[in-house]
């Protein structure tokens, strides 16, 4: 059996709060193998961003261990996981999270400012990733030019622009209505259809329907696998 | 190398976005930069200024200049038994300072020079023929004195050269020149020499302006003189000026206190000499160089410390601001020390700008001064230098505080900010 892309076990996350420390994640263990569509859902504060910032390495577990490719993340340094997020990680928020100041362009090529790829080469991905979800026409445009479905989209862009081998997407629909929503998913769903390991948090039990992989979130626990 | 020159243009532009917030905060180095580089200007002018002084005046003479008494110290001198400088001073000081090595002689007269254009009257010096060899007087045409014109006491006389000019062709070599009743052979034409600016500070000595003045030997000045009714009396081969030349310039602070004692002796304790030392004057100088310097540091160091503390200010307010653009980073990957060095580039380049501006009008300002001042400004390439490494120095020492608390955010704490 070759090693599976991401293996949790036994990861724990607590946050201190007025001097008392709240536990967030108690226990996960997740095994998701490479090219899967993994979605998670559960109640709000069930600790599913906590768990997918955690695979994001944006945040790292008190306890339990993270390995990707079979490798543990739990001691490498900041500079080597910054390394890896601009290599191997692309994040969609719900929230969009680009920068203000920036261009839709200048925001699709910020992951090449942290991964070494030459200047020539970084515009050309971001150029081809802003056609492909339909956006050359807001190129120069600063995101506060843009409706919600178009900011996600250049999200996306950027979190494909670098072609990373896992796109993680905190409820990348929230913000919007239904229909731009399903545009957004149907992008996402290419994504996997071109071999990228997909994690989603969503509260849509169709859009859950649809993935291959389902984990239930309660009190942090993994309450059902489907 | 591609990610310093993104963040460069990053930087720029943060900078531009916030035009007024950026200049204001950079005043406190454009005005820390400018200060600095006005007065080290300043200063260096004025030590450029003396040192030219002292270049002409020479680092191995010494000048023993004749004071003018009081009525009741004339009293006292005659009393004394003094008679004022005169040669006899400059053969004792041979005799008795083993340094010493040549003199020379300078007698000041008041005398009118005829079939001149122009109201201005040239100086009239009387020098001993070693005069030019000692103050660096060099002759563009013809010769100067001789011992022998000396001792025969020649009426011959050498020219500045724009008195030459002024002459015209009266002013050939060959041609005779009226000195009050007498006429005077041009047997040389002294070559031009700076005048250098008229230093407002005055040092105890100041350097003469060659190129108007027209020299006789000393000895011919008698014959001027005597004729002169009212300082007949005073007449006794006298002279207003002497100086000694030492063989090396490090000698000259020793065979100046031997002089001082021989001169002591000899004029009977009379003050009617005054003995100045343009080497000490340098000496002097350099002390209160030192206190400028001091001074300068002070204030250099007040500015820079406001300045930097704008500037620390503006990039914590920046850093808040940014707070979720350094999460966004974070998330695609930049690393603690990307931020960092983001941060301070813009910190550096804020700095940096202001040092740039406050070169500019820094330089302005010590064209200003030197205009307005009549006071002499140098803008060394090392004082600009300095200044600008200063205001980077300030960049980095002030910058990296916020630079390094915007890479110590938690991220997803980042992330969620509004
Ligand atoms: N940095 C933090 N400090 C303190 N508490 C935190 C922090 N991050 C998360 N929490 C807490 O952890 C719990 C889980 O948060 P998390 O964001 O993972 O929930 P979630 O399942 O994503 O909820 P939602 O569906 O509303 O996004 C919440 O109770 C939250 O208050
Ligand atoms: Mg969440």
């Amino acid at each position: 059996m070759p090693t599976p892309l991401i293996q949790l076990r036994g990861v724990c996350k607590s946050y201190p709060i007025h001097d008392r420390r709240v536990d967030v994640l108690t226990g996960i263990n997740l095994v998701v193998e490479s090219g899967t569509f993994l979605s998670i859902m559960g109640p709000s504060g069930s600790g599913k961003s906590t768990l997918l910032n955690i695979i994001g390495t944006l945040d790292r577990p008190d306890s339990g261990e993270f390995l990707f490719n079979g490798k543990n993340m739990q001691s490498a340094s900041d500079t080597q996981l910054s390394r890896f997020r601009s290599r191997t990680i692309g994040f969609v928020f719900q929230n969009f999270n680009l920068i203000p100041g920036l261009s839709v362009l200048n925001n699709v090529k910020l992951p090449f400012l942290y991964a070494s790829v030459s200047r020539l080469s970084a515009e050309k991905r971001a150029l081809e990733a802003i056609e492909s979800v339909g956006l050359a026409h807001r190129m120069d445009h600063k995101p506060s030019e843009l409706s919600g479905g178009e900011m996600q989209r250049v999200a996306i862009a950027r979190a494909i622009a670098i072609q990373p081998s896992i796109i993680l997407a905190d409820e990348p629909t929230g913000n919007l209505d239904s229909k731009t929503g399903s545009e957004i998913l149907s992008y996402i769903k290419a994504l996997h259809d071109q071999g990228a390991t997909v994690i989603i948090i969503t509260h849509d039990q169709q859009v859950a329907d649809y993935t291959q992989q389902r984990i239930h979130l309660l009190d942090g626990r993994i309450a059902e696998r489907l | 190398m591609n990610k310093t020159l993104s963040w460069i243009q990053l930087s720029f532009n943060s900078i531009f976005q916030h035009r007024l917030r950026s200049f204001l905060s950079m005043l406190g180095i454009i005005f820390g930069v400018m200060a600095v580089l006005t007065m080290i200007s300043i200063s260096e002018g004025a030590k450029k200024e003396l040192l030219e002084q002292i270049e002409r005046l020479g680092t191995k003479n010494i000048f023993i200049k004749a004071a003018q008494l009081t009525p009741s110290q004339k009293a006292a001198a005659v009393e004394k038994l003094s008679s004022g400088l005169t040669m006899a001073d400059g053969s004792r000081i041979l005799a008795g300072c083993s340094q010493a090595k040549l003199i020379a002689g300078l007698n000041e007269i008041s005398a009118a020079v005829r079939g001149i254009s122009g109201n201005e009257s040239p100086q009239v010096v009387a020098v001993s023929p070693s005069y030019a060899g000692l103050m660096k007087i060099l002759v563009a045409r013809g010769r100067f004195f001789t011992p022998f014109d000396q001792m025969n006491h020649d009426m011959v006389c050498v020219i500045g050269n724009t008195l030459a000019t002024r002459l015209g062709k009266n002013g050939n070599i060959g041609n005779l020149i009226r000195i009050e009743d007498h006429l005077f052979k041009i047997i040389g034409h002294l070559q031009e020499v700076d005048p250098l600016s008229p230093g407002k500070k005055k040092t105890a000595i100041s350097v003469r302006n060659y190129n108007e003045m027209l020299m006789i030997p000393l000895g011919a000045d008698g014959s001027i003189i005597a004729r002169d009714q009212e300082t007949q009396l005073s007449y006794h081969g006298g002279i207003t000026e002497l100086i000694v030349q030492v063989q090396d310039s490090d000698q000259v602070m020793a065979a100046g206190k031997v002089i001082h004692r021989i001169m002591e002796i000899a004029h009977n304790h009379v003050p009617d000499y005054q003995i100045v030392i343009p080497r000490a004057l340098f000496i002097q100088a350099r002390q209160t160089q030192k206190l400028f310097n001091m001074v300068l540091g002070a204030i250099a160091g007040i500015s820079l410390l406001v300045g930097g503390i704008g500037i620390m200010n503006i990039m914590l307010a920046t850093v808040y601001e940014r707070t979720r653009e350094i999460g966004i980073r974070r998330a695609v990957g930049a690393s603690r020390t990307d931020i960092v060095q983001q941060f301070l580039i813009e910190s550096i380049i804020l700095t940096f700008s202001g040092g740039l501006i406050g070169v500019v009008l820094g330089s302005a300002c010590a064209v200003v001064v030197s205009r307005i001042g009549q006071w002499q400004t140098l803008i060394t390439p090392w004082a600009v230098l300095l200044s600008v490494i200063m205001a980077v120095g300030v960049g980095i020492f002030f910058g990296l505080y916020p630079a390094v608390r915007a890479s110590r955010m938690d991220p997803i704490i980042a992330l969620r900010y509004e």
